[in-house]
This record gives structure tokens, C-alpha cells and sequence, in this order.
């Protein structure tokens, strides 16, 4: 794996994130210092795989519920999402998180496979540490909390991302839409 | 009674989602949550206008759905959108290749889906 592929790898982890908070409405503040432990007051946690020649893993992402219902879609804001809407509402996120990080990959010539998200909540939650070979981690604030997210993945010596993106390869855009 | 959609996605939000801005605009909304039951919703409603169909789901994804629906005879014609998080040319290339008739990343406009669905149901 060349130098700087986890920068780009960082670089678009975090574009991914703040583009999809801020499309529900949450701006991500700064990332905060580094992230060594899941804070003590995380009580959900959305997980994805993806599965790439070369490259397969996990995103995982980890806030307080009420964070997360901040986040709540606007259509639906008439009502006070329930702890069972925010469960299924942190796997859509997950998987919205995982969709961006994949489009912006899709140029650079990696299509990732990815399985369906799974919800776990609980007091006290706290990422073991990985063992995988990249364990990349970034914290961010929010106006009500923090938001984690973690990109975990064994990379194989032959893993590599195109130097530059080929625009034949550029994904359709989050919410844009394509008639036939 | 308004024109029946047929809304597919394993996120109960997502066909809230879909429903409330559908509902308001006057269309009969029918849910499923996989391409399984997708399925067997579409054969409960074959006066059905549309579907609109998720791709990464559990039992049978929805371009799977997609390729089944073009082999049956009865639902050949009946228009299908997809909605989901993937934009890669490809994918959207073998869904376009196997009939879809349209297709949206999420997180979707809500007044870009509405008039997708006007059209596609006109």
C-alpha cells in the first residue's frame, strides 16, 4: 500500500461523513483529537462490512440516540422518533456513511461489495481494539454530542488506489435522480 | 383511492420516508422489506403503478427482483425505480440493461422523487 493511501482514505471517510450528516440537518463540528476509546456515553452502534479484491472490512459508527435522532429525516420530523425508529435509523446511516465512502472510491477504481448494516445498543459501549491491519478513527463534535466513526480493514500488498479519478468511472450523486 | 406504489427497503425510516411524501400527494402506498416479500407484495397488487426498490437488502436484492420481475409475463410492464446508496455507472448500466426505469441515491430530494413518480405513473 503506497504512503498516502490512508490520507485519501481519511480524506474521504471524513468528506463522507460530514457530506451525509449534513445532509440530515447535523453539522459535524471539527475532528476532535484523537480517538482512543469509544466515549463513555455512546449507547448505539451501526456496523457495515464491505468486501473489495485486496480490501475487505467494517464501518462502524458510534453516537448517543439522541444524537443520532437529531439527524432524524425531515419528512418525518412531525414526530418524536421512538428508540426502535433510531435503532433502524443508525443502520440507514451506517449504510448512507458506507454508500458515500463507496461512490467517492468507485473513480479511483474501487468497487466495493457491502453486506446490510447491524444495530447493537447498550450502556458502555466500547470498540475492542481491531485486528485488523488499517484501523482508522475519527471523532467528531456535534451542537449535542460527539459522533464515531471507525473504518476498520485488512488491506492486502496488492491493494492500490488509481493516482488519479477516470471521470468515465463517476457515480451518480447522492440525491440525484436518473430517468431511463 | 390513489394510484398503488410498491415502496421495497429493508429501513422501516426509509419506507416512512418514501410513504409520508408519497401519502401526501395522494398515492396508496404498500410496504415490504426485502426482495422476498417485495415479491409476493407485487403479486398481491398486480394493479400496482410502480415500485420503487432499494438494492442492498437482505434474501434477494432488488436488481435480483428486477431480473425476476422481467421474466414473469404480468409484471413486465410495471415500472420500477431504484433507491439506494450505490452509484457506481455499472450498476446502474445492468439495471437500466434489465428494464429499471429509473434511479435514485440516497438520501433522496423529496420533491425530485415525487416528480419521478408523476411521471412514471402519468
Amino acid at each position: 500500500m503506497k504512503p498516502d493511501t490512508l490520507d485519501r482514505i481519511d480524506a474521504i471517510v471524513e468528506s463522507s461523513a460530514r457530506a451525509l450528516f449534513g445532509s440530515h440537518g447535523l453539522k459535524l463540528g471539527e475532528r476532535s483529537g484523537v480517538l482512543r476509546a469509544t466515549p463513555d456515553d455512546h449507547d448505539i452502534a451501526g456496523s457495515i462490512g464491505f468486501t473489495a479484491p485486496e480490501l475487505r472490512g467494517a464501518v462502524l459508527m458510534t453516537a448517543r440516540k439522541d444524537v443520532l435522532a437529531r439527524a432524524w429525516p425531515t419528512e418525518l420530523r412531525h414526530r418524536v422518533p421512538t428508540d426502535r425508529d433510531v435503532y433502524d435509523w443508525s443502520g440507514e446511516l451506517v449504510n448512507q456513511l458506507l454508500g458515500r465512502v463507496k461512490n467517492a472510491l468507485v473513480p479511483f477504481g474501487l468497487s466495493l461489495e457491502q453486506s446490510t448494516p447491524t444495530v447493537v445498543t447498550g450502556w458502555h459501549l466500547h470498540r475492542a481494539p481491531a485486528s485488523t491491519n488499517v484501523a482508522r478513527r475519527y471523532l467528531f463534535e456535534t451542537e449535542g454530542g460527539s459522533v464515531a466513526v471507525y473504518f476498520d480493514a485488512v488491506v492486502g500488498d496488492g491493494f492500490a488506489l488509481a493516482e488519479t479519478p477516470r471521470d468515465s468511472l463517476q457515480p451518480v450523486v447522492e440525491g440525484d435522480v436518473q430517468l431511463f | 383511492m390513489g394510484k398503488k406504489v410498491i415502496v421495497i427497503d429493508d429501513s422501516q425510516t426509509i419506507r416512512d420516508q418514501v410513504g409520508t411524501t408519497l401519502r401526501q400527494a395522494g398515492y396508496d402506498i404498500l410496504e415490504a422489506v426485502d426482495g422476498v416479500d417485495g415479491e409476493e407484495a407485487i403479486q398481491r397488487a398486480p394493479d400496482a403503478s410502480l415500485v420503487i426498490c432499494d438494492v442492498n437488502m437482505p434474501k434477494r436484492n432488488g436488481l435480483e427482483l428486477l431480473e425476476l420481475l422481467r421474466k414473469d409475463d404480468r409484471f413486465k410492464a410495471l415500472p420500477v425505480v431504484m433507491l439506494t446508496t450505490e452509484g457506481q455507472p455499472q450498476l446502474i448500466e445492468r439495471a437500466r440493461k434489465s428494464g429499471a426505469k429509473g434511479w435514485l441515491v440516497k438520501p433522496f430530494k423529496a420533491d425530485l422523487l415525487l416528480a419521478a413518480v408523476r411521471k412514471l405513473t402519468a
